[in-house]
């Protein structure tokens, strides 16, 4: 199961990756986007 | 003496009856379930029974739990699509089609293939064949008359091709033909679901998730799910063929048998005549089919001794199959992200679609909440699963989307 989360503040970026490291994800992308937030994809 | 003797058959006769009526049943049902794996195999939802009366942008409510209809679906080979509660007209067809099969910004789909205007003089009477194409693989069954000759399908080609061969013992093949699909992308319809949903949100309000008890004294919460029809496949007609599995008169057939011996195609060696004779024998029996079965419009293809293949039309073309997707019904009567009807009841991994981050402050007192104790992220996971199925913590956390969600799962699991 992949999931992603869109238009992160770079400030919450280690929030959400700890959340998946915590929800025991297999592999965890992190991409800036144009705009200058993060996409968090995690498989899980 | 007597009396119980015939006290014994008629106990006899009575538990042959059941039996028999046991038997037809099951083969009907394994018939129906045969017929419906084909459609599944070409991962389309089957229609059962076979109706012109479902269109992209229906919305069906669905109040029984995912496992449940899994095991329906496995059992049966179908889902039941019976509680309708809205017919969309939905809109984007001209830029999903690019102007083509005759889709303008205009059209209001299927009607325009249904009722072509002006309405064509002669057969066929409906414009499907400027649709999209279809195809699917064929089906083969098998069928005893007296348990199973009537189909539990609309195909009157079997009764009356058994008929043909004289026989009631035969081995059949079904290739649906004429088949047409149309629909929309999720991310055209999904929109419009909620433009509808936002109209009627007092109806649907009265389907949120709700706390019930069971017999254990467990509490769990009953989800309800919109599921959205977003595209159809449609059928025009099967060709069926028949293969008498029965030998008669002590005759011995290895490997094919002659043609059209039969049906008597005369008594010349020539093959013009042969072939002219055949297909005039061809061309009795279909007018011969059609006036003994009226409403049906069946044409023979070829037949022999031990087959026959027909070609049947339906009067109007029929929706054999679908794709759909489901939206839970979340609190105040607000849908919940889009998920695959066919992933859900088939228990596929989902990919959830991405949601755009918003936390508030429930997502931090989930946190906290998680950390206090190791056994609350089963717990989590285990209410998520009926509200948000196949939906992560770490993105029921950190997602826009599960704002009330997390405010529901705050209050159900009285996280402090």
């Amino acid at each position: 199961m992949s999931q992603s989360v869109t238009g992160i503040p770079a400030g919450q970026v280690g929030q959400v990756v700890q959340d998946f490291v915590d929800d025991g994800a297999e592999t965890i992308i992190v991409e800036k986007s144009a705009d200058g937030t993060f996409t968090v994809s995690a498989t899980i | 003496m007597r009396i119980r003797a015939f006290a014994a058959l008629v106990a006899v006769l009575c538990f042959a009856c059941k039996s028999l009526d046991h038997q037809r049943e099951e083969q009907l049902e394994r018939v129906a379930k045969d017929w419906c794996l084909t459609i599944r195999a070409s991962q389309v939802l089957p229609v059962y029974p076979l109706t012109e009366d479902l269109q992209v942008g229906d919305i069906f409510l669905v109040d029984q739990p995912i496992e449940d209809e899994a095991e329906a679906l496995e059992q049966d080979g179908f889902l039941p699509l019976d509680n309708v509660i809205a017919r969309m007209e939905p809109t984007g067809w001209q830029q999903f089609y690019a102007s083509a099969y005759g889709v303008t910004s205009n059209s209001v789909l299927p009607s325009q293939w249904q009722f072509p205007q002006p309405p064509p003089a002669s057969a066929p009477y409906t414009a499907w064949a400027n649709a999209p194409g279809a195809a699917f693989p064929s089906y083969t069954f098998q069928v005893k008359q007296g348990q199973g000759a009537t189909l539990a399908i609309p195909i009157q080609s079997v009764p009356v091709g058994l008929s043909l061969l004289g026989t009631g013992d035969a081995s059949g093949t079904v290739n649906i033909s004429n088949a047409s699909t149309y629909g929309l992308p999720i991310t055209v319809l999904s929109p419009q679901v909620d433009d509808w949903a936002m109209a009627n949100l007092d109806f649907l309000r009265t389907y949120a998730p709700r706390v019930t008890t069971d017999k254990k004294g467990k509490s769990k919460t009953d989800q309800n799910y919109l599921r959205v029809v977003y595209r159809v496949y449609v059928s025009g007609g099967v060709n069926v063929s028949l293969i008498s599995n029965q030998s008669r008169g002590g005759r011995v057939d290895a490997g094919t048998s002659s043609a059209v011996q039969l049906f008597d195609a005369g008594g010349t060696t020539e093959s013009a005549n042969a072939a002219q004779n055949y297909a005039s024998v061809l061309s009795s029996l279909s007018k011969s089919v059609a006036s003994t079965t009226p409403g049906a419009n069946i044409t023979v293809s070829s037949a022999s001794s031990r087959s026959v293949a027909m070609n049947e039309t339906f009067p109007r073309p029929l929706v054999i199959g679908f794709l759909a997707f489901d939206r839970p019904i979340q609190d105040g009567g607000v849908l919940g992200p889009p998920m695959s009807t066919h992933a859900r009841v088939t228990k596929q991994n989902i990919n959830a679609a991405a949601t755009n981050f918003g936390t508030d402050a429930n997502s931090d007192r989930i946190r906290a909440w998680l950390d206090s104790d190791p056994n609350y992220r089963q717990k989590l996971r285990d209410w998520l699963a009926p509200h948000a199925p196949n939906v992560a913590i770490a993105t029921f956390l950190n997602g826009d989307t599960y704002r009330q969600l997390r405010a529901s799962a705050v209050k159900e699991l009285a996280i402090p």
